[in-house]
């Protein structure tokens, strides 16, 4: 058994932002095993200082390319209820089918670009495309169908623009929508049975690692919670949208730019396995059989099963999204124009479920509708406390393999997050003064 | 990916990252000529990947992107996929990081890599959150959109547009 062990992985791969794997072991002592964060902070709550009601929405969107809609939606959500603008069950709708959209693309990119190589131990997803085209196809042919559902609603793919405060400036037609339900049952729902198909022909390439920690997800009592709900911990219950920061409880480590955060332990896990657990029971019966074949049950405590739970999720939002296109065609869709009438100026706190955990924003509004202070908590920086802890427990458990057997696990455990070191990287609270 | 003989025109990058969002800018000056009311446009933003869907096999594709190219900031190159050799980053790729030469390396490995594709780079000054287009670059877009003009009119008398 080694005794000494120095693992130092610059520029993670396949991963987006700047991070480092930094492990040492000496005479059988783990003495350090982290994810080093060295993206320079972006500022973004700077960005949103005097900025009118209208453009938080655009300008958070803007934040990530992978994440922008639900930047959007949790922006729009924060901004609604800090100037008490009420929104129809249209909307509400609407805006459910985008989030879903939008999941299904990013966690089948997640799974089948980024996840998928390791568990083929290739490169990347390049090779797949040579060795196994009908599955990048697959990925392709959803990909496209989520992009498709963005255009529809949203009128664009990327940083959609209809979505505004208090509804949207312009309603799908019904013909678009019949459509997509069509495209969702004949064309997505195949393509999701083989891709359960598929992962689940991968599964033994899942490494085994366990360790158990906390839980936060969004939770509603509704619904499988990714729009709207309460913040929900598997260790300590349930707790109000308002009470986020006594849950995040952001602090500075001296090895990361990006903040980490903490509740009930040193470290909580915040992504698809965390909302997995925490609402397993509100999964449409498909979703959950779809679990059922790939061998996931709550509560999983594997962090590498993070994109099984993923493929789960895409299964769910598949279900869910030709319900709701149902109800809205039920209906009928009408002609409204958005509720921008603000009965209030203060301060409004919201969260969502993007891809890779829960999100939050913070806003306070002047009277003349103007932002004077701004808080994005993002889910990358949530996890980062958890993937050190993970790797502190990991290491000694596989240190009887060669060091490059060792660095590529941990690579693949940081990969499993799917983190976005960009978007997490802001350590600054900015205080604006009106 | 679309067939027959059109025009389509492409902006990939994001406007609230400087230069980067030349692309759209003049995507939007372009989708106001009226001499251009028979081209698809598609503002591909951070997605690039979404090209793949997008383009037209047998038509004039243009894409217009911030590229660093090596030469001051502001210069104008029109050049096509094969005359240049495009960083991948296929060891280091990341859902953000997947930019236009691995979309092409997609394109090309699942046979819909369109055989008429011509780039139109920038050459940026500024890529930071939050800032505006550089002078250079705004100054550069008259120039720009001269060379995207030269490229429709080009494939448009080849192909005999308006007869």
């Amino acid at each position: 058994m080694k005794q000494d062990l120095n693992i130092n992985v610059h520029h993670l791969t396949r991963v987006e932002g700047h991070g480092n794997i930094v492990v040492n072991m000496k005479e059988g002592v783990l003495e350090k095993a982290q994810l080093e964060i060295v993206e320079a902070p972006r500022y973004f709550e700077a960005m949103l200082k005097g900025r009118s009601f209208h453009e938080a929405a655009i300008i958070t969107s803007r934040i990530c390319g992978i994440c922008s809609l639900g930047h959007q939606m949790t922006s729009l959500k924060a901004t609604e209820e800090a100037l008490g603008l009420e929104i129809s069950r249209q909307t509400l709708l609407l805006r459910k089918l985008l989030i879903h959209g939008a999941t299904i693309q990013s966690n089948i990119l997640h799974a089948y670009f980024l996840a998928a190589p390791d568990f083929l131990n290739v490169g990347s997803v390049f090779p797949l495309v040579g060795t196994h085209p009908e599955v990048v196809l697959r990925a392709l042919r959803m990909k496209r169908l989520a992009n498709d559902m963005g255009e529809i609603l949203g009128g664009r793919a990327v940083h959609p623009i209809t979505p505004v405060p208090g509804g949207f400036t312009k309603i799908p037609a019904e013909a678009d929508l019949v459509e997509m339900k069509r495209r969702l049952l004949e064309e997505c729902l195949p393509d999701v049975i083989a891709t359960v198909e598929t992962i689940k022909a991968l599964a033994g390439a899942v490494p085994q690692f366990e360790r158990e920690t906390e839980y936060i997800s969004v939770r509603s009592e509704e619904e499988y919670g990714l729009y709207d709900g309460n913040i929900c911990s598997s260790d300590t219950g349930i707790h109000p949208v308002e009470d986020y920061l006594s849950v995040t409880n952001e602090h500075v480590v001296s090895h990361s730019s990006s903040k980490h955060a903490k509740h009930h332990r040193s470290s909580y896990m915040v992504g698809a396995l965390a909302r997995f657990n925490n609402s397993y029971d509100k999964l449409h019966p498909e979703a959950q059989k779809a679990a059922e074949a790939l061998g996931l049950q709550p509560v999983n405590t594997n962090p590498y099963m993070i994109t099984i739970a993923q493929v789960v999720e895409v299964a769910h939002c598949v279900f869910d999204s030709v319900a709701i296109i149902d109800e809205l065609l039920a209906q009928g869709l009408k002609a409204e124009k958005p509720n921008q009438n603000p009965t209030r100026f203060g301060r409004g706190m919201a969260t969502t479920e993007v891809p890779r955990g829960i999100l939050f924003h913070d806003y306070t509004y002047n009277r003349r509708g103007e932002i004077v202070k701004a808080n994005c908590i993002i889910p990358t920086g949530q996890n980062l406390a958890n993937i050190d802890d993970d790797m502190k427990k990991l290491v000694p458990e596989i240190i009887a393999k060669s060091k490059d057997e060792i660095t590529l696990q941990l690579e693949m455990l940081v990969r499993a997050y799917d983190p976005c070191i960009s978007c997490s990287v802001h350590m600054l609270d900015v205080d604006f003064i009106e | 990916m679309n067939s027959g003989r059109s025009i389509h025109i492409f902006a990939v990058g994001n406007p609230y990252y400087g230069d980067d969002g030349v692309g759209q800018a003049i995507l939007e000056i372009l989708q106001s000529a009226p001499e251009m009311k028979d081209v698809v446009f598609y503002n591909a933003q951070t997605d690039a990947l979404s090209l793949i869907d997008r383009f037209s096999a047998d038509g004039l594709n243009i894409i217009i992107d911030a590229a660093c190219m090596g030469y001051d900031s502001g210069a104008v190159v029109r050049f096509t996929p094969d005359e240049t050799q495009l960083k991948i980053k296929s060891d280091n790729l990341s859902l953000h990081g997947f930019g236009l030469p691995e979309a092409f390396q997609m394109a090309t490995q699942i046979g819909v890599m369109p055989a008429n594709l011509v780039i139109i780079g920038i050459e940026p000054a500024v890529i930071e959150m939050n800032e505006p287009l550089s002078e250079p670059v705004r100054a550069a877009i008259p120039e720009a959109i001269k060379l995207i003009n030269n490229e429709v009119k080009l494939y448009e008398s080849a192909h005999d547009f308006n007869h």
